[in-house]
């Protein structure tokens, strides 16, 4: 990652550059610290590379982190937006228009998606055409965003006829289906990760099983 | 599930694994102390929170899906109250008695505060429109009714998910567990003299820290589930 890249997704999660990379630096200079003083202590120099490849693995995933945040976050507004319109579906099957769907939307947003629906519905208030719509689905990454948001445009260009309606509802249940099943194969997912750790804790045990027993056969040798 | 009892458990078998290991008593005594105090503290709190949530989502599915179909069927909001109490738990009911004094469209709108779920916002929502407006009640909340559903399905898939992993999580630490406790016995003859070796008696008390890490991660990845509207410092 360049340093623009990583500076450009620091400030994507809304934390500082500055303070961010002043915790990745003394966290590493700690490290080499460590290693310093204990190659100056022990004179020998298997443990300080050890320590020295583990700050680098550590750099690394503190660093990485960052793009995890920002997908999580891209995912979040992506989760949430989908929920929003089905709200929205709701909203739209009850008699009002595109315009006071939205509005009506309002109490049930997170502060960033308050603001993009709040700019989406001042655009519209200044522009009919599709613009306003293309603007908001660029927020997200997902095409089918972009597909929905188009498709509700034409709710507003052609009238809330029950064609339009019926092409928005299967479009939506579509990704409404694909987002659930993301979200059980996620959280599958993840507790599938969690048997690593006991496969994590015997590999311990077996090493240090193993150091233990290899320095009472060379205090043995010693001996001998 | 009475957690506390579960932590006194795995308290007596996390102790019990590293004084069989390790013949450590003070080592023992700490990490059967950090184990209770984890579960009692940390483990407890939180599934507490989770079952909440996840209960409360069950009573408030249950609720709007009685009250819509009985609203379909008598017409009226005092019976489709009635059916929505009746299907409701002694907790919900409590709350409901307390506000027996209020009209429907108000006791509906008070439980925003105990259903603090986005899909009984959007309920409520709905009923204030067709109590306005009038209409088929079931064509109205149709998709309503269908998010609901589609969120209590992922509840009880979660469920489901959560029971099988816990399981094969406890399964395979027995057995790493076990490991260590066999070799002790297996290998007694050099047992006797590495468990005076400090990096020994260092690295079993950090296998079993380690093992407590895990169920620590293990409990905040099964409590991560969203439920929309609802925070998790709720009451």
């Amino acid at each position: 990652m360049t340093k623009n890249k990583i500076k450009d997704t620091i400030e994507f999660i809304g934390l500082s550059y500055k303070k961010e990379m002043t915790k990745v630096v003394l966290i590493s200079a700690l490290l080499l610290m460590v290693t310093l003083v204990l190659f100056l202590v022990t004179k020998n120099l298997i443990v300080p590379i050890i320590i020295g490849i583990g700050d680098l693995v550590l750099t690394y995933f503190l660093l990485s982190r960052y793009n995890d945040k920002k997908k999580s976050l891209l995912k979040n507004r992506e989760n949430e937006l989908i929920s929003l319109i089905s709200y929205f579906d709701v909203y739209i099957r009850n008699n009002n228009n595109v315009y006071q769907s939205f509005n009506l939307l309002i109490p049930y947003c997170s502060n960033w998606m308050k603001e993009k629906i709040e700019d989406l519905l001042t655009e519209i208030d200044k522009d009919k055409s599709v613009q306003p719509f293309v603007n908001f689905a660029d927020q997200f990454t997902s095409i089918s965003i972009h597909s929905l948001m188009l498709s509700i445009y034409q709710m507003v260009d052609q009238g809330e006829n029950s064609e339009q309606l019926t092409h928005f509802n299967l479009l939506f249940d579509e990704i409404s289906k694909t987002r659930n099943r993301e979200m059980i194969e996620q959280k599958q997912k993840s507790l599938s990760n969690m048997s690593t750790f006991p496969l994590a804790g015997a590999g311990l045990i077996t090493i240090s099983l193993t150091i233990s027993i290899l320095s009472i056969l060379g205090d043995l040798v010693n001996v001998i | 599930m009475n957690y506390v009892l579960v932590g006194m458990l795995i308290s007596v078998t996390l102790a019990g694994v590293n004084f069989i290991a390790s013949q450590n008593i003070l080592s023992t005594i700490t990490i059967f102390v950090i184990t209770n105090a984890f579960f009692v503290l940390i483990v407890k709190r939180q599934m507490h929170k989770n079952q909440l949530k996840t209960h409360r989502y069950h009573q408030c599915f249950q609720f709007i899906n009685s009250f819509i179909i009985s609203l379909n069927v008598k017409g009226s909001m005092n019976a489709a109250f009635q059916s929505g109490y009746e299907i409701t738990d002694e907790s919900t009911r409590e709350i409901i008695d307390s506000i027996k004094d209020l009209n429907e469209e108000e006791k509906l709108s008070y439980l925003i505060k105990y259903f603090k779920f986005d899909i009984y916002r959007l309920f409520v929502d709905t009923i204030k429109l067709w109590n306005e407006e009038g209409g088929d009640i079931l064509k109205m909340s149709e998709y309503l009714i269908n998010q609901a559903r589609l969120k209590e399905q992922y509840l009880l898939n979660c469920e489901t998910i959560h029971r099988q992993k816990t399981i094969e999580f406890v399964v395979l630490w027995s057995i790493s567990l076990a490991i260590l406790g066999i070799l002790r016995f297996a290998l007694s003859q050099f047992f006797n003299k590495i468990s005076g070796s400090l990096f020994y008696q260092i690295s079993v008390s950090t296998i079993v820290l380690f093992t407590l890490f895990s169920i620590y991660i293990l409990v905040m990845r099964v409590s991560n589930f969203d439920l929309e509207g609802w925070k998790d410092d709720e009451k």
